[in-house]
């Protein structure tokens, strides 16, 4: 009962250990980034910082009454925006680009950035994986969204039903 | 002189260190920053994981039949060489972006809980030299020992939550902030640019 009562002690002990260990790699979507406030900017990128362990693209949105907003994206990393294709040199300021994204929580001009889009048409995830974002099909990580898995789900059955017959 | 922060001998040294050509490429480098990071977090663990099995033994929950000089012998070069690593490359985050992490409330807790630590590993050092021999071999050592090793696992599993906490920007200067965070993380009141 005493070594019971000691291994339990110990192990409560090393929850917090364990806990901060393990959470390293991103920080959550949910934490800063509102999910119910998608948005789309449009207008030439004013600063890029690339800085780890998030690069930020700074871009002046014109609103619809003709204003201007400066926004600031959250993306990936310099070496994920890299591996994607694009690095500093090949968005210069001034690009046009239309970015979709998802304010922050706080109703500060920032938002987590997911497809930046080029005005030759090119299409780039810009945001990170694995942070709990909503599965909107920005990221090619991710895979299928439920609603999709569902409808894959049921076209596979109809063909093994298919088959039987 | 950024408006969000009050002026102070430690912002114009982050700000000395911050206006250095290695500390923007480090910071916005694509290979060194990660590997630093992840270096950083490894060896932590390392450091940490090695450091709680002895907290153990001292607390008299782990390896009870081994006398606590055998057992610091043995694994306190791994905790070391984990150490040293663990220091140079948290100096290096620090470096890449000196003035933010300055100004965040989460590194200034861990850093008070690293001081924290540092007097608590000086006090058991203290304790260990004066008679160590009298409960080397004794299961569960005196309570002044077990009250420095559960103050070490506690201080050292705050060290990572807030070390992890650094991530979050809720409390950043710049933003709308209660009084008390601006005095905690050193922010100007006039935010409002």
């Amino acid at each position: 009962m005493n070594n019971l009562k000691r291994t339990c002690v110990a192990a409560l002990c090393a929850v917090p250990v364990l806990v901060g260990v393990k959470a390293s790699a991103h920080h959550a979507f949910g934490a800063e980034f509102d999910p119910n406030r998608p948005l789309i900017l449009r207008g030439p990128v004013v600063k890029i910082e690339w800085t780890n362990p998030h690069a930020w693209f700074h871009i002046e949105h014109t609103n619809e009454d003709g204003t201007k907003t400066v926004w600031m994206v959250e993306a990936g990393t310099p070496n994920t925006l890299l591996r994607r294709g694009i690095h500093r040199n090949s968005v210069p300021i001034g690009t046009q680009v239309v970015v979709d994204g998802y304010q922050s929580k706080d109703l500060s001009m920032r938002a987590n950035g997911r497809n930046m889009t080029f005005a030759n048409g090119q299409t780039m995830f810009m945001g990170s994986s694995g942070t709990g974002a909503p599965r909107d099909g920005a990221d090619p990580t991710e895979g299928a969204t439920a609603d999709e898995q569902k409808k894959l789900d049921a076209a596979k059955e109809a063909d093994s039903e298919k088959e039987k017959e | 002189m950024d408006s969000r922060y009050v002026p102070s001998l430690l912002h114009s040294f982050t700000q000395w260190l911050d206006s250095h050509a290695w500390s923007t490429a480090l910071h916005e480098s694509l290979w060194v920053w990660p590997l630093v990071e992840s270096t950083h977090v490894l060896t932590v663990s390392l450091f940490v994981g090695v450091l709680v099995m002895v907290d153990l033994r001292l607390l008299g929950f782990a390896f009870k039949d081994t006398p606590v000089s055998v057992m610091t012998a043995r694994v306190l070069p791994w905790s070391i060489g984990g150490f040293c690593l663990m220091v140079v490359t948290g100096l290096l985050l620090f470096y890449a972006n000196p003035v933010h992490l300055a100004h965040n409330v989460w590194f200034r807790l861990k850093v008070i809980l690293l001081v924290m630590a540092a007097v608590n590993a000086w006090a058991f050092h203290r304790r260990v030299s004066r008679d160590r021999a009298r409960w080397d071999s004794q299961p569960r050592p005196p309570v002044s020992v077990r009250l420095v090793a559960a103050t070490s696992v506690s201080v050292w599993a705050g060290v990572i939550l807030a070390g992890r906490m650094i991530a979050y920007n809720w409390f950043e200067c710049g933003r709308d902030q209660s009084a008390f965070i601006l005095w905690a993380a050193g922010c100007a009141v006039d935010v409002t640019s």
